[in-house]
């Protein structure tokens, strides 16, 4: 096993980007980066997978966060200047992010996971502890949904 | 490749972009710890939502000699309560509509509104400074005591008398947190067996049914798990108010699709159920309600109620929260709780102090001034390593007081706690005015704008545990405790 230090130089950044991609909001995102972190710290001498520990971590607690975030933020945004979501980035890409973020849980997750962090079907599935399928179908209704609201044309193959 | 995924590759590089060349961060410093931070973000936003959420709430129009006439005043709060159930923010409106003695403060808010925490500290700081003043008045001219819904009588709030030397009041609030419409979340319910034969139940053998609240706010650590004729069940140990597991305890949640996603949980606590997949299998949702398929053997129902304080924020949730007041010490330029301490109040009595117990580890009882006070440790650190303590009971009247209060070392904090306890008084509606009156700012939005740690600038920092070690990356750094839980 290496060192924790070198690994969470290494991966913070990547966690970051994932967390961000669910949240929409960079303290939070960090936040989330760095709970999945300590989450490993903990368990180093133990977690034979780190990274995949750390982005299952990420990927759970962020998705299940999002909806008391939108909350906060809502509340917050109107006096304490809190952006809106995924305000640091370009408005094409942020538009694509909300769209994300409007989908169910599970979608959103296969969809961060995918194209942020580039992981297959199969890696997404073991991640995710759910069967290969079930990740497949996921990811179709999550292109499906995001080409329809964003007005895209979307091929029938699917990514694997 | 199609315009979907040509579309889906550039937004990922985006936030892979943004990232890498995060070099905006105020933060030079973060020292956090895992959930802990959870904890000091729901305390901090609980009472920043008790600010905004007074805004929100209904308004009741005073007229004061010297200042605007009532006509104006109520045009006013109209305008805020308009503006700030919105998302545009302040309108030209209320400025407009401001009266002359925060009209200059009105122009300040409208103009920063929309500036990133983080990217302009001089706009930051005005807002900051603005906003407080803004507030403080509304707070107190559109909103006096018992104004919103949902708020407790007038003569139901307390305060320590004397306040506490060395110390002022930072938000005063006069309300139900979340008053407004939007913001309400749906009530969730609890119901905890326990043995009754034991002399405290509560320490015995616990099984509870939890509605309402997702798994993330009940479980840590959530896995997957197998439980028939429950689709999507998660797993893991029960999480405590700082959202660290509580040992010897075990959760099953899931959403109940059926019915629309109603939130479902199976908790136990102390040897509590041995097969809960087989006890999460019987719940079954009838005309009053969720409820288990029998009563577990051996227990009785020792709560059974709306859903007072499993929550993860020390405050004990914000939206039966009656009133609340945050105090700092006079040296503390930010801090909104400090060695001052916050308190709120909640309408319950003796059965949500003892609920507060299901997701508390090892919490003392100790009577204080006659009362007994149930006690833990939050976990939340500011300004000091040492940790908060919290501390819940009841009034006579009913009331539920929760308090939270840092800044010492535990010998310090308990007295502390003793003096604030034994000193909180009941305030009649002059006392009570009295005291929004001195509603200052302390920075609280700083905090919450920017990030619990924060460089430069006088900010507070979140320290993590005596024994850390910081670990550099790119633009900050992160702070591990050296040592496992």
């Amino acid at each position: 096993m290496g060192n924790f230090d070198d690994f969470a130089r290494h991966a913070r950044p990547r966690l970051v980007a994932l967390a961000y991609s669910l949240l929409g909001d960079r303290g939070a995102a960090e936040d989330s980066a760095q709970d999945a972190l300590l989450a490993v710290h903990r368990g180093w001498d133990s977690i034979t997978e780190p990274l995949a520990y750390a982005r299952r971590t990420v990927a759970n607690v962020s998705a299940s966060n999002i909806r008391r975030l939108g909350r906060e933020r809502r509340a917050l945004a109107r006096v304490a200047a809190r952006p809106e979501p995924f305000a640091e980035l370009e408005a094409p890409d942020a538009e694509f992010w909300r769209a994300v973020a409007a989908l169910p849980d599970r979608q959103r997750q296969v969809i961060a996971l995918h194209y942020v962090e580039d992981l297959p079907v199969a890696d997404i599935a073991v991640l995710l502890d759910i069967a290969s399928g079930t990740v497949k179908s996921t990811l179709s209704d999550a292109r499906r949904n995001l080409a329809t609201t964003l007005a895209l044309s979307l091929d029938d193959e699917e990514a694997s | 490749m199609n315009d979907f995924d040509a579309r889906a590759r550039t937004a990922a590089r985006a936030v892979h972009d943004l990232v890498a060349s995060d070099t905006t961060l105020a933060v030079d410093t973060v020292t956090v710890p895992p959930r802990r931070r959870g904890t000091m973000r729901a305390l901090l936003a609980a009472a920043a939502v008790v600010v905004v959420a007074a805004i929100v709430g209904g308004v009741i129009v005073t007229n004061r000699d010297g200042g605007p006439t009532a006509a104006e005043v109520s045009a006013f709060c109209d305008a805020v309560t308009t503006a700030m159930t919105d998302t545009t923010g302040l309108s030209r409106r209320v400025v407009d509509l401001a009266p002359e003695e925060i009209r200059a403060d009105a122009e300040v808010v409208a103009r920063n509104h929309t500036v990133p925490p983080n990217s302009d500290a001089a706009a930051y700081r005005a807002l900051e400074t603005s906003g407080g003043r803004f507030l403080a008045w509304i707070e107190t001219n559109c909103y006096p005591a018992a104004a919103q819904p949902g708020a407790a009588p007038a003569d139901q709030r307390f305060a320590p008398v004397p306040f506490p030397a060395g110390t002022r009041p930072c938000f005063v609030t006069n309300g139900n947190a979340i008053a407004g419409g939007s913001a309400r979340q749906a009530p969730s319910h609890l119901t905890v067996f326990g043995d009754p034969r034991l002399a405290d139940p509560w320490s015995g053998p616990l099984l509870a049914l939890v509605v309402g609240h997702d798994a993330d706010q009940l479980l840590t650590d959530e896995q997957a798990v197998g439980v028939p004729g429950i689709a999507d069940a998660r797993t893991g140990p029960v999480a405590d108010a700082s959202r660290q597991p509580i040992p010897d305890s075990r959760g099953i949640a899931w959403t109940d699709e059926s019915t629309g996603g109603d939130s479902v949980a199976v908790l136990a606590r102390n040897g509590g159920s041995a097969d809960l997949e087989s006890v999460a299998a019987t719940v079954v949702r009838g005309p009053s309600g969720y409820r288990l398929g029998s009563t577990p053997a051996g227990t009785s129902v020792l709560f059974d109620g709306d859903l007072p304080s499993v929550v993860t924020s020390p405050l004990g949730g914000s939206l039966d929260t009656t009133f609340a007041v945050t105090a700092a010490t006079d040296t503390e330029t930010v801090t909104p709780i400090g060695s001052g301490g916050i308190w709120s109040g909640s309408v319950g009595g003796q059965p949500e102090v003892d609920a507060a117990r299901l997701q508390l580890v090892e919490p003392t009882i100790r009577t204080i001034a006659g009362r007994s006070v149930l006690e833990w440790d939050t976990s939340v650190q500011y300004s000091t390593a040492t940790g908060s303590t919290t501390v819940r009971w009841a009034e006579p009247s009913g009331v539920v007081l929760t308090a939270t209060v840092s800044g010492a070392d535990a010998g310090g904090r308990e007295r502390r706690i003793t003096d604030l306890v034994t000193s909180m008084k009941q305030l009649n509606r002059e006392q009570w005015t009295d005291l929004t009156k001195q509603f200052s700012y302390c920075g609280m939005l700083s905090t919450l704008g920017r990030s619990e740690a924060s460089g430069g600038s006088g900010s507070a920092k979140v320290e993590v545990s005596p024994t850390s070690t910081t670990v550099p990356v790119p633009q900050t750094a992160t702070t591990v405790p050296t040592t496992g839980p």
